[in-house]
């Protein structure tokens, strides 16, 4: 078994941690942002803006 | 900006027109309802910028549902520059009877007669000039769906958007046109704005009016009492509602100028409709036609042509392997698109064409060219097998996806699926529920959370929650992977009859879940009257390839949104919980079973025992309680998960893999080595399609029924009873598709439910009796 630290990190290996760091961070902050703001991500055909808890709703009420 | 509101009754074409004016997508099918909630875009082409708001369809000015209360109170209280009324002027007569209530309000005004490309077709005349003389605003004659009369319609809008326009009546003539004006007199006198508006609506009698105007109710109910009618008595909104429709059929109705003196000529519409609405064959009509639309999207046999007339394989043909019944030649392989052993159908084509030579090779060169790369072997494992295999084997079914909807998209533009409801409805009545529940399930087959949000079209609250929870009994489009790789893949290892009947039969065991719930939940926890279902049945049209078009571009847009956002980070975590153990050592692809993932869902494995999925799958039966909870972010991700772990397990030695050479971007290749590698059975597979479809679906969907169901005791409820009956389901699946005589015990189990039910409610009703 090898250690993760041990392994060789050339740059491509570095670009690949950062890149996938980056993308499931930025997918889990947007899942707490449309939370935050109500919005479900579904394919609803833009619908979804209009629904009970979003804020585009919440502004027509 | 000036504000426009789009008005009119449901499926009179609104959102086609909104869509016309303001360039946006918004979703149009033919029945009524698909507008639950007001919407807004911007029409550039005026001397200013106006936006444009389109309201969900409503047949009156007095709301009973909650997306009528939201097209009332924009219109009354948010004071529009200029209404647009849309009438469909082929149901002149019905559709005036909106306008004659909008005339009340202090609003400007414009009525858009759409559809008169169908009225010129027809042979029939509307003297438009002549109805506007009558009504006092200006009318336009406009297609929406071929764009015709539309810079007229917005620049007439525009003009009267200028001027100040006072409600008038066509009540007038009525008997209590002097108790109107009384009450209007008495909302003038409190400075109420649309005082004829609301003065018709008090004499009416209409609850949100006596809510919001208390202050002049019991000079309202005075004037009232002085007033009687020969024929309705004190039913005020009969009384009203009957002096709308005289006025209109003696008044407004001249304008329209039939070809033929018949009134109520067959339309072929209605001659359609004997056969395909009638009440015996409707239903059987219904089933064959969705069996045809899985058998064009997912048969590799064809109209059956291969088992008739018992056609050669390309094994036999020589012309692939074998053992592996990989095509041994390019040309081979080209010809495996169209037939092996029987013609593909159209859908299969489509999907043999993306992942046997586009995706295929594609994904093939890229990871290729990776593993040239000087990148270490834990990189190109996490690009090549955790990122490529699980994007790729998602991405692999959207063609399956695109047909499938395509074929949905043309029943719903068409008008059937309005008639699907209408059939149904005898159906659904003796299970608690109306017809018209039907359409936001329907809309389930897409995706859940918009047609939850549908379910506003529902009045009935004790309705709308049983469909909500219902709903994600309807396979959506998410699920469809885990449906069409394991159906495959069944085929393939254990020579089960045909991937399309397996994924038809598993949307049918979808519908006769929610059908059972449904039943039980009305006549326990969410007992209640079925309200009357009434539904206008829209005019069979050939479906617009534009809506079309436009239906699979949001679907594939979404998809591929999804799969490289969300399942693209789900398989990353998925990959690194697979490859590290708790220890933080990075782990070998055959040492898969250390890893932290493998640890947890080990322990969770023998919950799933009874569904055959568990503890009897053996030390690599925790792969389907890792793509089960994988599944609860996004159901895509049954089958992403499927193929990064399919990697690790290939590399463990001693598991025989046979004749499957492994292309873990194939969903149906990754579940083949599931079977492999775990010895599940047939009937624990169907179990875990089961255990899929009925369970808590994903994270979207779950805030959607929270919002809407908007009460948090109930939604608890509602995630229990997810949990609870998938489960049941996935163990009635199992041990029947195992032991057949177990069918005896689960139905034992069944009446004895039932008989509780009966006894109970009998029970109760005699307490009420008494009381």
């Amino acid at each position: 078994m090898t250690s993760l630290l041990c392994a060789s990190l050339g740059a491509g290996e570095i670009v690949l941690i950062i890149a996938c760091s980056a993308l499931v961070l930025g997918v889990i902050v947007a899942a707490i942002v449309r939370r935050i703001k109500g919005k479900p991500s579904c394919d609803c055909g833009e619908c979804c803006g209009l629904c009970e808890h979003c804020n585009a709703s919440k502004k027509n009420k | 900006m000036k504000k426009f509101a789009l008005a009119g009754n449901p499926n009179c074409g609104k959102t086609t027109l909104f869509n016309n004016l303001t360039g946006s997508t918004a979703h149009v099918g033919n029945w009524p309802g698909v507008t639950v909630d007001k919407r807004e875009g911007v029409y550039k082409k005026c001397a200013e910028l106006v936006s444009i708001v389109d309201l969900p369809g409503i047949y009156s000015l007095s709301p009973y549902t909650p997306e009528e209360v939201i097209a009332r109170n924009y219109i009354s209280d948010d004071k529009p520059d200029c209404v647009i009324n849309i009438v469909d002027a082929t149901n002149l007569e019905r559709n005036l009877y909106l306008t004659t209530q909008v005339l009340e309000m202090d609003v400007p005004m414009v009525i858009a007669l759409n559809m008169m490309d169908a009225v010129e077709k027809n042979g029939d005349k509307i003297d438009a000039r002549e109805l506007e003389k009558r009504l006092g605003v200006p009318v336009v004659k406009i297609s929406a769906l071929r764009s015709q009369g539309l810079s007229e319609l917005m620049d007439k809008a525009y003009n009267e958007s200028k001027k100040q326009r006072f409600g008038i009546t066509v009540l007038e003539e009525s008997n209590i046109a002097h108790l109107i004006a009384d009450v209007k007199t008495a909302l003038t006198g409190e400075d109420v704005s649309n005082p004829l508006f609301h003065a018709v609506k008090l004499v009416e009698g209409d609850e949100i009016e006596v809510d919001m105007h208390k202050e002049v109710l019991g000079v309202v109910e005075a004037f009232k009492k002085t007033f009687k009618d020969d024929i309705f008595g004190t039913d005020f909104e009969a009384l009203i509602a009957d002096a709308r429709y005289k006025y209109i059929s003696e008044h407004f109705a001249p304008v329209f100028e039939r070809k033929t003196k018949e009134k109520f000529k067959m339309t072929k519409s209605d001659k359609a409709d004997r056969v395909l609405t009638h009440k015996i064959w409707g239903i059987p009509i219904f089933i064959l036609i969705l069996f045809a639309i899985f058998h064009l999207t997912f048969s590799e046999d064809f109209l059956f042509l291969g088992s008739i007339f018992g056609l050669p394989s390309l094994v036999d043909l020589g012309m692939a392997d074998p053992i592996t019944e990989e095509p041994l030649t390019y040309g081979a392989k080209w010809l495996s698109v169209v037939y092996n052993g029987g013609v593909m159908s159209p859908g299969v084509m489509i999907n043999n064409l993306w992942n046997d030579i586009m995706v295929g090779e594609l994904f093939g060169w890229i990871q290729g060219l990776v593993e040239q790369s000087n990148m270490s072997d834990w990189a190109v494992g996490l690009i090549n097998n955790g990122i490529i295999d699980g994007v790729g084997s998602v991405l692999s079914f959207l063609p399956p996806i695109l047909v499938l909807f395509l074929f949905f998209s043309i029943l719903e533009d068409s008008g059937y699926m309005a008639r699907i409801a209408f059939i149904l409805d005898r159906m659904f009545r003796r299970f608690g529920l109306s017809g018209r529940a039907f359409m936001p399930m329907i809309m389930g087959f897409g995706c859940s959370v918009p047609a939850m949000i549908n379910t506003r079209t529902l009045a009935d609250e004790k309705e709308r929650t049983a469909t909500v929870r219902v709903i994600p009994f309807f396979s959506c489009g998410a699920k469809l992977p885990i449906l069409t790789a394991i159906a495959g893949a069944m085929v393939v290892a254990f020579g089960a009859g045909n991937a399309d009947l397996i994924t038809f039969a598993m949307y049918i065991l979808g519908i006769v879940v929610a059908i059972l719930s449904v039943l039980f939940m009305r006549s326990t926890t969410l007992k209640g009257e079925t309200p009357p279902f009434i539904m206008e049945l829209p005019a069979y049209h050939a479906p617009q390839f534009k809506n079309l078009m436009l239906h699979l571009w949001d679907k594939t847009k979404h998809f591929i949104k999804k799969a490289f956002t969300v399942i693209l980070a789900s398989t990353i975590v998925i990959w690194l919980l697979t490859h590290f153990s708790f220890s933080w050592k990075l782990l070998e692809d055959e040492q898969v079973n250390e890893s932290i993932i493998a640890n947890i869902a080990t322990l969770l494995q023998p919950l799933f025992t009874p569904l055959g999925f568990g503890s009897q799958l053996g030390e690599y039966g925790w792969v389907f309680v890792v793509a089960a909870i994988a599944g609860l972010i996004a159901k895509e991700n049954v089958i992403g998960t499927f193929a990064t772990l399919a990697v690790c397990l290939s590399a463990v030695g001693g598991l025989d893999f046979g004749s499957l050479v492994l292309d873990a971007a194939d969903g149906v290749d990754a579940v083949r080595a599931m079977i492999t590698a775990t010895g599940i059975t047939g009937p624990a597979l169907i179990a875990f399609i089961a255990f899929n479809m009925t369970t808590i679906p994903c994270f979207a969907a779950v805030g959607t029924a929270k919002g809407e169901l908007q009460n948090k005791k109930r939604f608890n409820f509602t995630l229990l009873f997810w949990l609870v009956s998938s489960y049941i389901v996935g163990a009635a699946v199992y041990t029947i598709g195992s032991w057949w005589w177990t069918c005896f015990i689960w139905i034992a189990v069944l009446a004895g439910i039932v008989t509780f039910v009966v006894l109970r409610n009998k029970k109760l009703a005699k307490k009420e009796a008494l009381l």
